[in-house]
């Protein structure tokens, strides 16, 4: 009797520097996955739509269509999770892939293990039902109980605002996931306020001072510099 | 480039009838012209004509010459035939006398006659003039707005305007070009026939400057020796139309009005040349922009690629199993030099895009104990071991500027702090709020700068003489470059207990407008 062993995880590459290609495959095929690679938007479009894939890392800098372009034609049409590799100095690029529903970012130069986490971290989100929601978010003493809409430290309860409470909620909801400032004001504060960053910075000061346990060194809401923020994993 | 063509200045003027011009030759014309007629009368016709039929004969010769001569000459001949008539033929015959009342009323009427037919030639020969004039101020006009429309370039214009104007109103041209002639004692334009003197150059810029014609022929310097049009149309002229007539006499209104039509369309065209100029120096930048941008992409796409696929593949080992400790500590140089590499790399390219001007701050409401947070945690600790003490001022508002370039900023002056620093000295970071500014300072407790180097520690490239190998000089330039960019000022100083101190001074902009419910 053989046991059942799942398929393996597959991913596409789509990178058009043959050495990134090659490092990017041996590394992945030595974790587990199982690599496509391909070379250009278009030839990564074209496998994209021949044969399913768990996940797609994207390089934003590919010769024939912008990196950016592939992501939208994805997202046409499959929400499989897609990783994009960027590089120093393009903020606005990073911030317009995760506008147009990229999940993560990776900068380059990285390290092997940042990538594979990120990567982990965004199966795990994309494989997780609605219903699989855990209506219980814990991170050191901090509970939060969406279900009953309460929040504890250490036991005691923590008195939140209404829209502080908002702005909890939707980090939990997408808890280890970069939301970029614009994504976190249309969502809390409504599509009118996209601008406002100053609400932003003031009412992260305010949860940071509530829940972290060192407000000054923050080690649960992260500031992704330039893009936005990030709820750390538990 | 073809030939520019040009109407030879004896056809512009064409002679549509013969006309004497000199009135001594008129007078002498209307004398011989009587001594002719008498010659023909007496020799000839006399024989066969009475003599009141020898008067038609006279009055015939007066009429046919004064169809080239004007009124006074037309009256001499007038009187010559008339005294001639009488004397000659008149009975009594080489006389003065007339007795006969037939012969008076003749006389008065042939006096009638030929003065009235005098009259109208004058007039509708001067009306032909004034046609033709006018004619020829609008061929003129014509052709030079032709010439100017054809014309290729500046160089071009000025050489077709210089033709025309001297063939119109004979005379010498001479283009003067503000910023380009004026200024340097009145070096005209390539093109131009005639160079004003130096002491005309101030005739000259009054024309520029009051926007009017200044020198001879007009009211301002008119002993001047040239005539200075500005070349204007509405706002500032471009210029000035120097001209020397050959011959010093007035301008006629008609005249002065073709040189002011002649003076409005080279205005146009140099202004139409102006904006073209314009536009196609603006065409040139932006080009140059996007290929230093391209060339900058370029390049540090090559130089990041292998970085990103050295640090892939030594993180890559370093996790693999069964390595030996020394294997492991190999790695971990590869990955220390990668990233002292990317450093330098990150700082080239950032010190290319502020010199390419290429440098675009968003400026965004920051808080500034995030801001320290994250520039401490970068690159997994800059400041290594070091005891880094943090002090923000309570109450400090949200700042506005570029998150990232001041991340950078922090990042830079903590390294260099490092860098000039003994292992262990501690570094300060300080923010707070001076009244409309907001200052962050980066104290170390160390050597210091040396005095004669405070103004100079922000050049590119510049290193501090005796100063540890390391380092490329880009940092503090790079700090100066990003915080400028955002608005600010940076300095270096040494603190009175010792050590270096960095301050940044950024403007504190408006409060933020922030909901009710947190106030």
């Amino acid at each position: 009797m053989s046991a059942i062993v799942p398929p393996p995880v597959s991913v596409l590459i789509v990178d058009d520097e043959p050495q990134i290609q090659r490092l990017l495959t041996i590394t992945l095929e030595a974790n587990g996955y199982r690599v496509t690679p391909a070379v250009d938007g278009k030839q990564g479009l074209a496998t994209a739509a021949q044969q399913r894939h768990d996940a797609v890392i994207l390089d934003l800098g590919l010769p024939d269509i912008n990196g950016l372009e592939v992501l939208q034609q994805l997202r046409e049409w499959t929400q499989t999770p897609v990783i994009v590799l960027t590089v120093q100095d393009e903020e606005a690029d990073k911030i317009k892939a995760l506008d147009c529903g990229a999940d993560d970012y990776v900068t380059k130069p990285f390290k092997t293990g940042e990538l594979l986490a990120r990567l982990r971290a965004a199966l795990r989100r994309a494989n997780k039902g609605p219903s699989d929601d855990e209506p219980v978010f814990r991170f050191g003493d901090v509970e939060a109980n969406l279900a009953e809409r309460r929040v504890t430290r250490g036991g005691q309860p923590v008195k939140l605002t209404v829209t502080e409470y908002a702005l909890l909620r939707y980090f939990i909801l997408h808890a280890g996931k970069v939301l970029t400032h614009r994504q976190i004001l249309t969502e809390v504060w409504g599509p009118d306020h996209q601008e406002k960053t100053a609400y932003l910075r003031v009412y992260l000061v305010r949860l940071r001072e509530k829940l972290e346990a060192n407000p000054v060194a923050p080690a649960m809401f992260l500031t992704e510099p330039g893009v936005g923020y990030r709820l750390a994993e538990p | 480039m073809r030939e520019p063509e040009f109407t030879p200045s004896s056809a512009v003027r064409p002679r549509s009838f013969v006309f004497v011009e000199s009135p001594w030759r008129q007078y002498l014309l209307a004398f011989l012209t009587f001594v002719a007629a008498s010659m023909l009368n007496l020799l000839l016709l006399e024989r066969w004509l009475g003599y009141q039929a020898i008067a038609l004969v006279y009055l015939l010769s007066v009429v046919v010459v004064s169809l080239f001569i004007g009124r006074g000459p037309i009256l001499l001949g007038t009187l010559l035939t008339a005294a001639g008539w009488n004397y000659f033929f008149a009975p009594p015959r080489f006389a003065f006398n007339i007795y006969d009342t037939y012969d008076n009323m003749m006389l008065a009427t042939y006096f009638v006659v030929t003065l009235t037919v005098g009259h109208l030639t004058t007039h509708l020969r001067a009306e032909r003039l004034a046609e033709q004039e006018r004619e020829e101020r609008a061929s003129a006009l014509y052709q030079l707005t032709r010439d100017l429309a054809d014309a290729a370039n500046l160089d071009d214009i000025f050489c077709r305007v210089v033709r025309q104007v001297e063939i119109f109103f004979e005379a010498q041209v001479a283009l003067l070009l503000p910023g380009r002639h004026l200024a340097d004692g009145l070096t005209p334009y390539t093109a131009s026939t005639w160079a004003p003197k130096e002491n005309e150059a101030s005739v000259a810029a009054l024309a520029l400057a009051q926007n009017q014609p200044t020198g001879s022929g007009t009211e301002t310097f008119p002993e001047a020796e040239g005539m200075y049009w500005p070349l204007g149309v509405g706002g500032v002229p471009a210029g000035v139309m120097a001209l020397r007539f050959k011959t010093r006499v007035a301008l006629t209104r008609s005249q002065r009005n073709l040189l002011e039509n002649f003076v409005r369309q080279i205005a146009l065209i140099l202004d139409r040349q102006r904006l073209r100029d314009v536009e196609s120096k603006h065409k040139f930048l932006a080009e140059s922009e996007r290929l230093g941008r391209t060339l900058l992409n370029s390049v540090s796409h090559e130089l990041r690629t292998p970085i990103a696929a050295i640090a892939s593949a030594a993180s890559g080992l370093q996790v693999a199993p069964g390595l030996a400790p020394a294997q492991i500590n190999l790695v971990a140089e590869i990955e220390a030099a990668n990233n002292r590499l990317n450093r330098v790399v990150q700082s080239l390219l950032s010190a290319a895009r502020l010199q390419s001007g290429q440098l675009r701050p968003k400026l965004d409401w920051c808080e500034v104990s995030d801001l320290v947070q994250v520039a401490l945690r970068s690159d997994e600790g800059v400041t290594g071991e070091r005891p880094v003490q943090v002090r923000i001022a309570p109450g400090l508002p949200l700042i506005k500027m570029d998150f990232v370039l001041m991340e950078q900023v922090l990042v830079n002056l903590l390294l260099n702090a490092v860098v000039h620093t003994p292992p262990g000295t501690a570094i300060e970071i300080n923010a707070r709020r001076e009244g409309g500014q907001f200052i962050l300072e980066v104290a170390d407790s160390g050597p210091g700068l040396p005095p004669d180097q405070l103004e100079r520690v922000f050049d590119l490239f510049h290193r501090a003489p005796n100063s540890k190998r390391g380092g490329t000089g880009l940092g503090l330039a790079i700090v100066k470059g990003f915080v400028e960019a955002q608005g600010g000022r940076v300095q270096a100083a040494n603190r009175p207990s010792g050590g270096a101190i960095f301050t940044i001074q950024l403007p504190v902009a408006d409060a933020p407008e922030l909901p009710a419910e947190i106030l």
